[in-house]
């Protein structure tokens, strides 16, 4: 691997970022022991994920003089973008099993509205990376950015989270039906 | 406000949309063998083909500073590709983590970090550039060649056969089990008739 050091300086630490990938296993695993657990885990993790990234950003708006926009080292920008990739991808999860199980339930409403609002979602988290909130400059002494547009970023954060918010919102209320359900009682004239 | 960043707006909506194949898979997948893991599986495996053929000549602009053909085929591969891979990876677990498949768990998730690190590793390094355009500049160390580019092609390829191996294994499976000795399932309305 020595023979690939000099021309491929950045490859080795972007080997990291499909096991960010696992986190979706381990969702499920923690969840396993519930009906919806899995749901809930991986619906949670991904509104964590976006929470997080959308705090370290705004606090990211408190300081001035970025050495590297919009944060502060090279770490910190991979961690908080690792942070919407984590949320990106707990997402997909949980939309392929929210939307399986609302399929397998006939709630075809809800089933829409999750596939919506999901995309929703990635419209926001998409446009936290195309749309810069704020705007930096180049200066002798610096990078120096604009104060930043809060309607935009109030709005970004507001589609990003209607995602995990609905498949979350699902998992639990068709929880809650499955719970308030007698399930011991059979159908009339069912033997087995 | 959106005015003068009318284009970026654009590919903010319009990017996404190749999402709509997740649900369409599911849906179609009540209809198969295996469920929604095959459909999610094969189109998956279809959007990896697509990718490899689009990037046959990808790095050869046939239409600069715009969209080609290979290019619009290699995005709508890469967007809608990945997504299903995930989709069809939690679906995939979810069932095997249920039946306690420990075995295939483990399989299923070596096997989804192998493509996705080789399609990195891939485009991370000159190797893309390499393989795909032979006129291109190659640094030193750089293995070119068919049998080079046939290794990054079957790497890739590994998770979404791997995903559709399982499913229509545990499908099959499903579907010979018979009922546990004693237990006998009758129509409501036997007994009416």
């Amino acid at each position: 691997m020595t023979i690939f050091r000099e021309p491929m300086l950045f490859w080795e630490p972007m080997l990291l970022f499909p096991l960010l990938a696992l986190l979706i296993p381990v969702g499920i695993l923690i969840g396993q022991h519930w009906q919806r657990g899995p749901l809930v885990s991986l619906s949670a993790g991904a509104a964590l994920g976006v929470v997080i990234y959308l705090a370290l950003t705004w606090s990211s708006f408190t300081v001035d003089y970025y050495p590297v926009y919009p944060y502060s080292t090279v770490e910190t920008l991979m961690l908080v973008a690792g942070l919407l990739v984590v949320g990106a991808i707990l997402l997909l999860g949980a939309l392929a099993l929210a939307f399986t199980d609302a399929l397998r339930e006939r709630r075809r409403v809800w089933a829409i509205v999750q596939c919506a609002l999901v995309y929703v979602s990635f419209v926001g988290m998409l446009g936290f990376m195309l749309e810069p909130v704020r705007f930096c400059g180049e200066l002798p002494s610096g990078t120096y950015c604009s104060p930043p547009d809060v309607g935009r970023f109030a709005l970004f954060a507001a589609l990003s989270l209607a995602g995990p918010i609905a498949t979350l919102a699902y998992a639990l209320l068709a929880q809650g039906r499955a719970a308030a359900m007698p399930a011991s009682e059979q159908p009339e004239g069912l033997t087995i | 406000m959106f005015f003068e960043t009318f284009i970026s707006w654009w590919h903010v909506l319009l990017y996404p949309l190749p999402l709509i194949v997740i649900p369409l898979a599911v849906g179609l997948g009540r209809f198969v063998r295996g469920g929604a893991l095959t459909v999610l599986s094969v189109v998956a495996l279809l959007a990896f083909g697509a990718f490899w053929f689009g990037m046959r000549d990808y790095y050869t602009p046939t239409a600069p500073f715009g969209y080609s053909p290979s290019t619009l085929i290699v995005m709508f591969a890469v967007i809608a590709g990945a997504p299903l891979l995930l989709c069809a990876w939690t679906v995939a677990l979810v069932q095997a983590a249920r039946r306690r498949q420990w075995v295939w768990l483990t399989l299923l998730c070596v096997a989804v970090y192998i493509s996705a690190a080789t399609l990195v590793f891939f485009e991370a390094t000159p190797y893309a550039l390499c393989l795909l355009d032979p006129g291109a500049f190659c640094p030193q160390g750089i293995q070119s060649g068919q049998s080079t580019l046939a290794i990054f092609m079957a790497s890739s390829f590994i998770a979404p056969v791997t995903l559709l191996v399982y499913s229509l294994r545990t499908g099959t499976q499903r579907q010979a089990r018979a009922l546990p000795d004693g237990l006998r399932v009758t129509r409501l309305t036997t007994e009416e008739s």
